[in-house]
């Protein structure tokens, strides 16, 4: 077996946002980076996908528009952006409340220099970019000119290169290993320091809008290497993903002729209308009149809505009166005016080819969009991970947003400098060579196994994408998650040792991405279990309260002598404690 | 081969498809795209999924992909900078 090798001061990995800002701090101090991504750069990342760096209020001409709300922004000045973070935590990572506030505090200081410091690097600034268009071209907008930006500078980049283990001597990881797709060649990396920036496990569910490449890589990593993840059942799902068979799974992106529709379920009946008064949802000055946008309609900002919305449509399809495990958003009475621009105006209506939104009901039902997520690998507030030589950034961390990708793409980069500046190049020892040669083993079996019907990476995943939708999906309950452990583990025994890669390093990714996902699968699921409460992104149905008292921690997974430890951390509530909001009047 | 999905089209042409590296069905997070290795050209498999990003037609560096009629931001009215 011949592996390749490759030594550098700083390994980054993944060329979304998070860890191209890393290498630019890394090169910046005059380290040898080297930025390695499974796909080609940047394209297969989430931040192409994303919709928008939100630093300020959303432009004007959006308001007038109509396309956006005045109230649809978060990210004002630090001290509103930090209690949104902290109060609904998806964004810096955790959830209502179990969000690190140092490291939220760190991202809402940062994220209006780093956002403004992108035009440094030939981004055109973000403030005058436009919020929607077809999706992936405005994530284009920025990501194009930094992956140019980062090539100049004289980042050495290696695409179609996965990384599969981190590699760990004592309590420090001094390297990583991996493949070259197109080479068709092992490889392995010594490095003084690793930025972790492979991104989100979106693509564990089966209904999803991310790209297909997010499969929560870096998760495993880590946790093979010994790093703790914190509050991985926090993986937050949005009410508006198409769900007709003829059109993709789409996620609809905000507008206010979104929020102007109305839910119906296979009667025809406006079935969030009873929910919400049956359920508290209603807030001050709910007008629930279906003239109204659905915050005038139900008193509340849409934001708070969309846990509830889940949870009704969730309830409708559950109790057999919705259809095709969908539900209906009835847009045929949104007037004209609201839609401003013409049928094919809005780029959604662009996707569903055409559908005619003003005489047919468009088949909905929630959907995982790793937008919004709290769980991930636990980083402080200097992206440090515990592990020496190992910081991360973005969305394999605790966070998810384009800000938080670039402020802790910065933090994790700086992490890795001091390290870097600070070490000389450690060697691998006798007993990191052999282990990586037994790693690298493992891969040639895969990559070699003759090929099995039920070895077929392809197929595996699409099995654990079902049994995360079903029992870690948008509601939980004790029984379905433990049905889902079952099957996982079904899968880990039955499936994973035929799975085969037919002697393609194209499909050896395949085949490890279908490992990784496995193993993610095993944290989301009992991590799920094991809070036996309901707070943001953990909706448990068997315990449907917040549980302020037993609950503002953190579940913490490590793995411990091969077996996987769940631990709950009382979160530092520093800055921000939940009574105070509440006297705050909210 | 051409596919048409409500104004838009989307057509490939297998005899120009010889990168040989399979650019486009990387940069399609979609899956609307795989890649056949032997004949080392891309293939179709999965257009309803097909959200028009035109990014696969933005990396094919040998112009083998031709999407018409996907709007861009510039044709939202109101949107022109
Ligand atoms: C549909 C959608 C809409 C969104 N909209 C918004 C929005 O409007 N505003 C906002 O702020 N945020 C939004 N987000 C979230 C935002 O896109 C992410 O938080 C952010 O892009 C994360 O950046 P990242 O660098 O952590 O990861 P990514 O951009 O996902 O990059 C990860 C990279 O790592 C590579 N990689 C993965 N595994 C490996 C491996 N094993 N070896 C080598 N390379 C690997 C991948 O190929 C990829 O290139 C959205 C996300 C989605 C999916
Ligand atoms: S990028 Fe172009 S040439 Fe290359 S495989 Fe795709 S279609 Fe063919
Ligand atoms: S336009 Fe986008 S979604 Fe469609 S095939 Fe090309 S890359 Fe994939």
């Amino acid at each position: 077996m011949k592996i390749a090798n490759e030594k550098c001061d700083v390994l980054v990995i993944g060329s979304g946002l998070g860890g191209v800002r890393a290498a630019i701090e890394a090169k910046r101090a005059g380290l040898k980076t080297l930025l390695v991504d499974k796909s080609i750069l940047a394209r297969a990342s989430a931040s192409i996908y994303a919709g928008s760096i939100v630093v300020r209020k959303p432009p004007e001409y959006l308001v007038k528009m109509g396309l956006m709300e005045p109230g649809m922004d978060f990210e004002e000045p630090f001290d509103a952006s930090f209690q949104y973070f902290v109060r609904e935590g998806a964004r810096t990572g955790g959830s209502e409340f179990t969000a690190n506030q140092k490291l939220a505090m760190t991202v809402a200081c940062e994220m209006g220099i780093r956002a403004e410091e992108l035009k440094d690097f030939g981004v055109e600034d973000i403030n005058s970019q436009r919020w929607v268009g077809p999706p992936g071209l405005w994530g284009r907008n920025i990501m194009l000119p930094l992956v140019k930006y980062i090539k100049k500078i004289g980042v050495k980049t290696r695409e179609m290169t996965m990384i599969t283990d981190l590699v760990r001597q004592g309590e420090s990881i001094i390297g990583a290993i991996g493949f070259d797709i197109r080479k068709s060649q092992f490889v392995s990396f010594e490095t003084k320091a690793v930025v972790l920036a492979t991104g989100s496990y979106a693509q564990i569910y089966e209904r999803v809008y991310a790209p297909i490449r997010m499969t929560g890589d870096g998760y495993a990593m880590a946790y093979r290497a010994g790093a703790a993840l914190s509050d991985m059942e926090m993986m937050g799902f949005d009410n508006w993903g198409i769900a007709e068979p003829d059109l993709p799974q789409y996620w609809i992106p905000g507008s206010i002729a979104r929020t102007s529709g109305v839910l119906r379920n296979a009667k025809g009946e406006a079935f969030f209308h009873r929910y919400a008064q049956e359920h508290g949802v209603l807030g001050e000055g709910a007008t629930l009149s279906f003239d109204d946008n659905m915050s005038k309609r139900y008193g509340r900002p849409f934001i708070e809505l969309v846990p509830y919305l889940i949870r009704a449509s969730m309830k409708e399809i559950k109790e057999g009166r919705g259809t095709d495990d969908a539900v209906f958003l009835d847009l045929t009475q949104v007037p004209e005016e609201k839609w401003k621009v013409d049928s094919k105006g809005i780029f959604a209506l662009n996707l569903l080819r055409g559908f005619d939104l003003k005489n047919n009901l468009l088949r909905v039902a929630p959907i995982c969009i790793g937008d919004f997520k709290g769980g991930g690998v636990k980083i402080d507030e200097k992206g440090r991970t515990g592990l020496e030589g190992l910081s991360a950034a973005g969305d394999v961390s605790p966070g998810s947003s384009m800000l938080y990708a670039l402020v802790t793409g910065v933090l994790s980069g700086r992490s890795a400098v001091t390290r870097a500046l600070d070490i000389s190049m450690p060697e691998f020892d006798g007993e990191t060579r052999d282990w990586v040669e037994d790693r690298i083993g493992v891969l040639e079996t895969i990559l070699n196994r003759k090929p099995h019907e039920s070895g077929d990476p392809k197929k595996i995943k699409s099995r654990v994408k079902s049994i995360l939708w079903r029992s870690g999906g948008p509601l939980r309950d004790e029984d379905g998650l433990k049905e889902g452990i079952g099957a996982l583990e079904e899968v880990e025994k039955e499936f994973m040792p035929m799975v085969s890669a037919s002697c393609s390093f194209r499909k050896l990714r395949e085949a490890v991405e279908c490992r990784n996902m496995v193993q993610v699968g095993q944290m989301i699921l009992p991590a799920s279990l094991y809070r036996t409460e309901s707070r943001g992104y953990n909706q448990r149905t068997d315990h449907p309260k917040r549980d302020d008292k037993n609950w503002l921690k953190n579940t913490i997974i490590t793995q411990r002598n091969d077996q996987m430890n769940i631990d709950a951390e009382p979160v530092d509530l520093l800055f921000l404690k939940p009574e105070s909001m509440e006297r705050a009047g909210r | 081969m051409k596919w048409t999905a409500n104004h838009i089209t989307y057509e490939y042409d297998e005899e120009k498809c010889t990168c040989g590296l399979a650019l486009c069905t990387e940069a399609c997070g979609q899956g609307v795209l795989d890649y056949l290795e032997g004949p080392d050209k891309m293939e179709i498999v999965n257009e309803v999924q097909c959200i028009f990003c035109l990014q696969c037609e933005e990396v094919c560096p040998t112009k083998a992909i031709t999407i018409q009629g996907a709007l861009t931001l510039q044709d939202i009215p109101g949107l022109k900078s």
